[in-house]
């Protein structure tokens, strides 16, 4: 029996599996009319690919469409999220930035909540020897002394001629905060 | 795990899917030119994309979906316009006397071929350029198309079928 055309045009593009296929190789090789079937879709499929495609330069075009994407993604930017890379004494300043402000923003909203505190407890108070911390690790120790709930004011230095060294330690911290208290 | 979270993820579905999207988009509209502009058209749309793809594959269906989407919008503009070009394209043909025999036969067999693919109903097209042109499995061709893979089978059958019955119309067969 033969298979129907529909299975034949399959097997021509190799979808169709063990054990059929060998079946098929075998069947066509003998029936004049399915082998027909199956040349016809072949040589219908040769030539197609074999028809002349327009002429293209593909390093040119692959430039060009490239060019393009990066023309629309200066207009608006990207969804898809560019790596940042900000010299190291700024990312400080910034995340030291951000991170004061938590703790000063959580202050206040607990604040807000205990009112039971006594008001001593939140006066200004300055930390011994920060003004002599040689690095981001000294202060972060300083902190984690600190009774949980105080707040707490991060005043950078005044000059601005920040130098890069060694590893954003605030970065670091915020990814793993679980070390100071609030 | 989303992916496409980054111009890394961008930068390879660039480097793995520009040319075969290039190569089913010059097959499909049968012009280079509009061919970059409309692969230009979906590779913008997936960088300004907010949301992640569950894969690469997934990213790359989503790709080809879109290309195919807009070559169908140029190909209802051009259809209209083609027996116009295919008139001007014979008269140049027979002015060019010194192509030998084979040439002219493989370019009038080329504008036939394209003149088929234009004329062939677009849901049996683009599975036919799917799978002869951009040599996709069944399976990768009924996740980018949406439909099963019976339904791709049933489909590269009929589009087969429609081209041979236009090329026997045509006597080229």
């Amino acid at each position: 029996m033969c298979p129907d055309k529909e299975l034949l045009s399959a097997y021509c593009d190799g979808e169709v599996p063990s054990p059929w296929k060998e079946k098929i190789d075998s069947h066509s090789a003998e029936c004049p009319a399915c082998g027909r079937i199956v040349a016809r879709y072949r040589s219908l499929g040769r030539l197609m690919r074999e028809a002349r495609e327009p002429r293209l330069d593909m390093e040119a075009a692959s430039a060009r469409v490239r060019a393009a994407v990066g023309r629309s993604s200066a207009a608006r930017p990207s969804p898809w999220k560019k790596r940042v890379s900000l010299p190291l004494a700024a990312a400080a300043a910034a995340a030291l930035f951000f991170f004061g402000s938590g703790i000063f923003l959580s202050f206040f909203a607990r604040g807000a909540l205990e009112t039971e505190r006594p008001l001593a407890a939140k006066g200004p108070r300055k930390v011994e020897n920060a003004e002599n911390m040689k690095d981001m690790n000294q202060l972060l120790e300083i902190l984690e002394r600190q009774e949980s709930g105080m707040e707490v004011t991060i005043r950078l230095p005044d000059l601005r001629n920040f130098q890069s060294y060694g590893e954003p330690v605030f970065l670091r911290a915020g990814d793993s905060s679980g070390g100071i208290r609030q | 795990m989303v992916w496409g979270s980054s111009e890394e993820d961008f930068d390879r579905i660039y480097e793995g899917v520009f040319s075969l999207l290039i190569r089913i988009l010059v097959r499909m509209t049968g012009d280079a030119e509009a061919a970059q502009d409309i692969c230009q058209e979906a590779f913008i749309k997936l960088h300004q994309r907010t949301e992640g793809f569950p894969s690469v594959d997934d990213a790359k269906f989503w790709l080809i979906r879109v290309a195919r989407n807009l070559a169908l919008n140029y190909e209802k503009r051009r259809r209209r316009e083609f027996t116009a070009y295919k008139k001007v394209s014979s008269l140049e043909e027979g002015k060019s006397g010194d192509s030998g025999e084979n040439e002219y036969l493989r370019k009038e067999s080329s504008l036939r071929v394209q003149e088929a693919l234009l004329r062939m109903p677009g849901k049996l097209r683009e599975v036919l350029v799917l799978k002869e042109y951009g040599d996709l499995p069944y399976k990768e061709i009924a996740a980018i198309l949406k439909i099963s893979e019976g339904n791709v089978k049933v489909r590269v059958f009929r589009a087969r079928e429609w081209l041979a019955a236009f090329f026997q119309n045509s006597e080229e067969l």
